[in-house]
């Protein structure tokens, strides 16, 4: 499975900077796929919400670089589907390691443009040798730091969920509630119809489904 | 024939344009490599300062970039002393209008219908997000061109009709309805599953609402986090 990951790492870094945007490098999409593919999907999605949440409220506007979410996706679905059935706080303490080295990755995409640069100035009238080498080094960042990165979230997450005992799981019902609260000020409508219709929703999903 | 390939190779490529994506120039080499084959092809020969501009700064949303093209080729063949400034003007509006229909509407929107449609119909309902964004990332690279070709400096006008800008608003509300369903779905069929919990996590809810005003995003997920398993360290012990 190793070379398929690394392969779906390329693909994923690429996808985020360089090539195609079909949004298959959004952490929730990044963790349903993987999630699919090791069978174990409801816990891969947690983190995938998780680091998806992130990528909404930290948006790429104009040539901001934002924090690289789909690392953080692709790390804690890999060692989430590796440590096979966890429990929330195992889920948590991955999410804290997959957070922490999230930001390093990012650090690459940062690389990657001052490589580009440096080829640009070196080659500027030889466009499509420039395109390729930008998608070649695209696809070896995410190979390389995406994996790397994961390796060392497995060892983190090794390391941290021994000190922490299991927690109930109504835990996970507070986390949702504070998140999608917090979330609620992303979209642009006044706090009142806000609060209406997201107390709509409630009730209908209690009566309905 | 030859025609087909040629317009096959070109959406081919506009996938693939931001491979030099950098700090001087941001996507300009990307569209220099899209738009040279096209301007041999109708024979117009550009200027050494001309050249250097085709490869300047330039940026815009990777959805948007041929109604971009579309616009400068008619700019180009039109005025073409300002195609330029018309480009870079309608790569930024283009970028705007991305950012408002793509980031702020599309994305929150189909995520939240992914997971809806994960937790009530099927696992793979999760695949819903980028199918959607695909199909409409490929019908505004499809028919950007043309329109852009078509209408040159008049796009605007197109985008107006249809409120392309309004309709974050309305897939705002439908996502506010959706994360009222989806968390109170986790409550129902949850382990605790009763009505009690209803006003507990609305209580939270509100918190979780009101800490927007004084904590950032990253610092607020942090923070939950490091919470919730300190307490759950704390209550172990």
């Amino acid at each position: 499975m190793i070379p398929a990951y690394a392969l779906l790492a390329g693909i994923f870094a690429m996808d985020r900077t360089t090539a195609f945007n079909f949004a298959i490098s959004r952490p929730f999409a990044v963790s349903a796929i993987i999630g699919l593919m090791c069978g174990n999907l409801e816990w891969c999605l947690i983190g995938g919400v998780f680091f998806e949440l992130i990528g909404l409220m930290d948006l790429p506007v104009g040539t901001r670089i934002p924090s690289d979410d789909t690392f953080g996706a692709f790390a804690y679905s890999l060692v989430a589907a590796q440590a096979g059935t966890i429990t929330l706080t195992q889920a948590l303490c991955i999410i804290i390691a997959a957070f922490i080295i999230m930001f390093p990755v990012t650090y690459s995409a940062y690389l990657l443009r001052r490589i580009n640069a440096s080829f640009q100035d070196k080659y500027p009238d030889r466009e499509g040798l420039l395109i390729l080498i930008g998608q070649i080094f695209s696809f070896l960042r995410g190979v390389l730091f995406y994996g790397i990165g994961a390796a060392l979230c497995y060892f983190f997450y090794a390391v941290f969920h021994t000190f922490f005992p299991p927690l109930p799981n109504f835990v996970l019902i507070v986390f949702l509630a504070a998140i999608c609260g917090y979330f609620m000020a992303y979209f642009n409508i006044i706090i009142w119809e806000k609060l209406i219709l997201f107390v709509a929703g409630g009730v209908i999903s209690w009566l309905l489904f | 024939m030859a025609s087909l390939l040629e317009n096959a190779l070109f959406y081919l490529k506009c996938f693939f344009y931001q491979g030099n994506i950098n700090i001087n120039n941001m996507q300009g080499t990307g569209f220099a490599w899209l738009v040279r084959p096209l301007l041999r092809k109708r024979g117009i020969e550009l200027t050494r300062k001309e050249t250097a501009d085709l490869r300047g700064y330039f940026n815009t949303n990777p959805s948007f970039i041929t109604l971009v093209l579309g616009i400068f080729l008619k700019a180009l063949t039109q005025q073409r002393d300002t195609a330029f400034s018309v480009r870079n003007s309608y790569a930024s509006a283009c970028a705007g209008l991305g950012d408002s229909f793509f980031w702020h509407g599309l994305r929150p929107f189909l995520f939240i219908l992914a997971f809806f449609l994960y937790v009530h119909v099927s696992e793979y309902g999760a695949l819903i997000y980028p199918l959607v964004y695909t199909i409409f990332h490929l019908a505004f690279i499809l028919v950007g061109r043309r329109i852009g070709e078509a209408l040159g400096g008049r796009t605007v006008e197109i985008f107006n009709r249809f409120k392309l800008k309004q309709w974050a608003d309305f897939t705002d509300k439908i996502s506010v309805i959706l994360v009222g369903m989806i968390l109170v779905n986790f409550i129902k069929y949850g382990e605790q599953g009763t009505v009690y919990w209803l006003p507990i996590a609305f209580l939270v809810f509100i918190l979780g609402f009101a800490a927007h005003k004084c904590l950032r995003p990253i610092l607020f997920l942090l923070t939950i986090i490091t919470f919730i398993l300190i307490s759950g360290y704390l209550i172990g012990t």
